[in-house]
């Protein structure tokens, strides 16, 4: 019987061993690194491209956005708001639609055979640079240089550089986009934040608009019936509701006070 | 040797396993000098391109920024190389260059590489004695209250805008995982003075109330949740009534 126990008591020893150390391996109670400002809204895309020995797209979103608006890649050209969950294919760029809408020699440099890191002309591994030591034509830096700063995300005021005319976003694609009219002077909402004397948010639609229409967001982000979509912090800080942009492409998170803005009085 | 019960064996080695593990786990750190707490030395690529490391004091800092200053404003992560700081970021107005710019304090140029770029841990006394003399005691780390020193020193809030401080001052009661150990206190009223919410929120704690996992002592001693500042900069482990209030040293 004794020996019984020993042995009992040698594996829960052991169980308990193991436990301590596997919990001691893993990642919590730590900040995670934040992505460098000339990093920040860099997506990886590998939809097919490893499986199929290409290497992945990097898509540096502050270069597209300086350019064009959030809402006309992922409204009228049909980008989703995730990595990978889009379903490019090559053919479908070739054709004309997803990166293919402007990368087809117009607006944008074309999708042509050819590898730069082997010499040739400038193609395939412009985008497809994931792991290929590719200088990008367009230095993050040298922009930055003459924009509004901000210290979050991009360390870009992407809102002030708009306003001071350093930037001009395009809205409208002939060949996918059709004209209609802007929204004129949309009301900000009142925004009631759970936590005690914790401030409310004063949620711009006026500044929401210029970039992503309504379309982006309603109705299937946020319903349209006021007070109908309740959300939390903690749900946002895992990518869901303003999540979808902010922390990814937008400012962080990180910036409480940008949007907790009114005082509890 | 028949009086010899493999059971009591048995419960003799894992307690002593226990124990050992235990003062394994408890073993505070040996604490720097007060001139040398939470210096630090960052060598992610200096010795790799054949320059001297950077030797970072953080009293000379905290003594004129908060902390949210560099680890929110400007990024700086709270684990020692684990920012990618580059020397183009610097020249570019990023991390130590927000400030080393000739403005607002001495410029990142040749002359002064070697300010920074110091290579080892110094003593620092005589410097450090003559700024302490005139502030508040403390028993560890800095031996500075850096709390109740804020009124001299008045660091810095906010960098790049004007904000406040948030008035939040809700206290937790965080009930100890060890039978007989008092629950420690938690002031956000003190450390949002000093820090923004995203230092320390969703990631190093959760801000679901009781929703943080792994949340015990050991895990803090390894550098994780208090453990990221509370070992190396702000005031040490060792200090335990400061948090454990209800604690009491035996009479």
């Amino acid at each position: 019987m004794t020996r019984r126990y020993f042995q009992v008591a040698m594996v829960v020893a052991v169980v308990a061993v193991l436990a301590w150390s596997t919990a001691v391996s893993q990642t919590f109670g730590v900040r995670k690194p934040r992505p460098k400002p000339n990093e920040y809204g860099t997506t990886v895309i590998d939809n097919a491209s490893t499986a199929n020995q290409i290497a992945a797209v990097e898509f540096p979103h502050w270069l597209h956005r300086a350019n064009y608006t959030c809402r006309l890649c992922h409204v009228d050209i049909g980008f989703g708001m995730t990595a990978n969950e889009t379903g490019i294919t090559e053919d479908d760029n070739r054709h004309g639609m997803y990166c293919g809408t402007c990368h087809n020699g117009e607006i944008a440099f074309r999708c042509q055979e050819g590898k730069m890191a082997e010499g040739g002309p400038r193609s395939c591994d412009r985008c497809h640079s994931v792991g290929l030591e590719i200088e990008p034509k367009n230095d993050f830096y040298v922009f930055r240089e003459g924009m509004p700063r901000e210290r979050f995300g991009n360390g870009i005021d992407w809102v002030k550089a708009e306003d001071d005319r350093l930037i001009a976003p395009v809205d409208i694609i002939e060949s996918v986009s059709f004209r209609r009219p802007k929204l004129v002077n949309p009301n900000d909402e009142q925004l009631t934040a759970n936590e005690i004397t914790m401030p409310n948010i004063i949620f711009s639609h006026q500044k929401h608009t210029v970039w992503n229409g309504c379309e982006l967001c309603h109705p299937q982000i946020f319903g349209v019936t006021k007070g109908a979509t309740t959300y939390t912090m903690q749900e946002i800080f895992e990518g869901r509701f303003c999540g979808g942009c902010h922390s990814k492409v937008s400012f962080p998170t990180d910036d409480c006070q940008r949007c907790h803005t009114e005082p509890v009085v | 040797m028949a009086s010899f019960r493999p059971s009591v064996v048995a419960a003799a080695a894992a307690s002593l396993t226990i124990s050992t593990v235990l003062a394994g786990v408890f073993d505070l750190p040996k604490l720097p000098p007060p001139d040398r707490y939470g210096t630090v030395v960052i060598d992610r690529l200096s010795t790799a391109n054949n320059v001297k490391p950077v030797v970072f004091s953080h009293w000379r800092h905290r003594a004129r920024y908060s902390c949210r200053v560099c680890h929110f404003e400007l990024g700086f992560e709270f684990e020692t190389n684990a920012t990618e700081i580059t020397e183009k970021d610097n020249r570019h107005g990023l991390f130590c260059g927000a400030c080393h710019n000739g403005k607002e304090a001495f410029a990142h140029e040749e002359r002064t590489c070697e300010r920074c770029h110091a290579g080892k841990v110094r003593s620092e006394k005589k410097a450090f004695h003559e700024f302490r003399r005139r502030l508040p005691d403390a028993p560890f780390g800095n031996e500075i209250d850096w709390m109740a020193a804020q009124e001299d020193l008045e660091p810095r809030y906010a960098f790049f805008k004007d904000e406040k401080p948030l008035d939040y001052t809700t206290e937790l009661q965080l009930e100890a995982e060890w039978f007989n150990i008092p629950p420690a206190v938690f002031p956000h009223g003190a450390h949002v003075q000093l820090l923004d919410c995203a230092n320390c929120h969703p990631d190093v704690f959760n801000i679901k109330k009781k929703t943080t996992e792994h949340f015990e002592m050991r895990f803090i001693l390894e550098g994780r949740f208090c453990g990221a500042c509370h070992l190396t900069v702000a005031f040490p482990l060792n200090d335990c009534m400061r948090c454990h209030p209800a604690m009491h040293r035996n009479p």
